[in-house]
């Protein structure tokens, strides 16, 4: 079942600090003007369910699986769009908005790509 | 000129950092929360102590920006509003139990940041 589906609007010019520690911080395109300098922006679109462990995140063309949800990750996707995705394979979330994911491909995340979360 | 009181501002049982005072003054009057779902409880008590303005910083950004926050109320998960609203020299207020971390880890003080805060962590001075 498809979760969520959206694409990416606007790269913050410092998203990139958080990109290069393999950490990719979503909002959704009504986040506030603070936020969206650090942030990924995507499309606010309806979300369908919640992100679990197995869950497989496509973004950029890129196949992630997310290997652990952190207790607020899901609760601040609901009420901002808001996500933080990072490519370290935890098994267990480190901090509690994370959503730790494996990768074979890292995403190289650009302005008009694809953003889909899959139950 | 407005009479704004003072409050203070305590990390909860399980939180890190602070104890903040926050005063809000005519150019920092407002008590900015960015937590979605309206005005948090945390934010409102602030502002009603204080006497200053509670803000919904999700749905608009208050004229004057980062200089016109007294503090701001987050549910940060721990990665990205935790460093930003230091980093631009807001107090900064979340309600979950975080410690510094991420890219932004460096501008996290607690002289600037308190985590773990309910109602009961708010209080006059």
């Amino acid at each position: 079942m498809d979760i969520y589906e959206s694409e990416i609007v606007q790269i913050g010019d410092q998203a990139e600090l958080f990109l290069n520690e393999g950490i990719v911080v979503f909002f959704g395109d009504n986040a506030p003007e603070e936020l969206q300098e650090f942030a990924v922006l995507h499309k606010l679109n309806e979300i369908n369910g919640e992100i679990t462990v197995g869950s497989t995140i496509e973004l950029s063309g890129a196949e992630l699986r997310v290997t652990a949800v952190g207790p607020v990750a899901n609760e601040n996707f609901k009420n901002l769009g808001h996500l933080v995705l990072k490519l370290d394979s935890a098994t267990e979330a480190a901090l509690p908005g994370d959503v730790s994911c494996s990768f074979e491909k890292k995403p190289e995340v650009k302005v008009g790509d694809s953003l889909k979360i899959i139950s | 000129m407005a009479d704004y009181k003072k409050v203070k501002v305590e990390a909860g049982p399980s939180g890190w950092g602070g104890p903040l005072e926050i005063q809000p003054t005519d150019e920092r009057k407002y008590i900015v929360c960015i937590t979605g779902g309206g005005i948090h409880p945390v934010a409102q008590k602030i502002a009603d102590l204080t006497g200053a303005e509670a803000f919904d910083g999700f749905k608009s950004s208050p004229e004057g920006s980062f200089g016109a926050m007294a503090c701001a109320v987050i549910d940060c998960g721990g990665t990205a509003r935790i460093g930003v609203y230091p980093m631009k020299g807001v107090p900064t207020i979340d309600i979950h139990d975080t410690t510094p971390a991420g890219p932004l880890a460096q501008f996290i003080k607690e002289e600037n940041f308190v985590s773990g805060v309910s109602e009961d962590q708010v209080n006059e001075v």
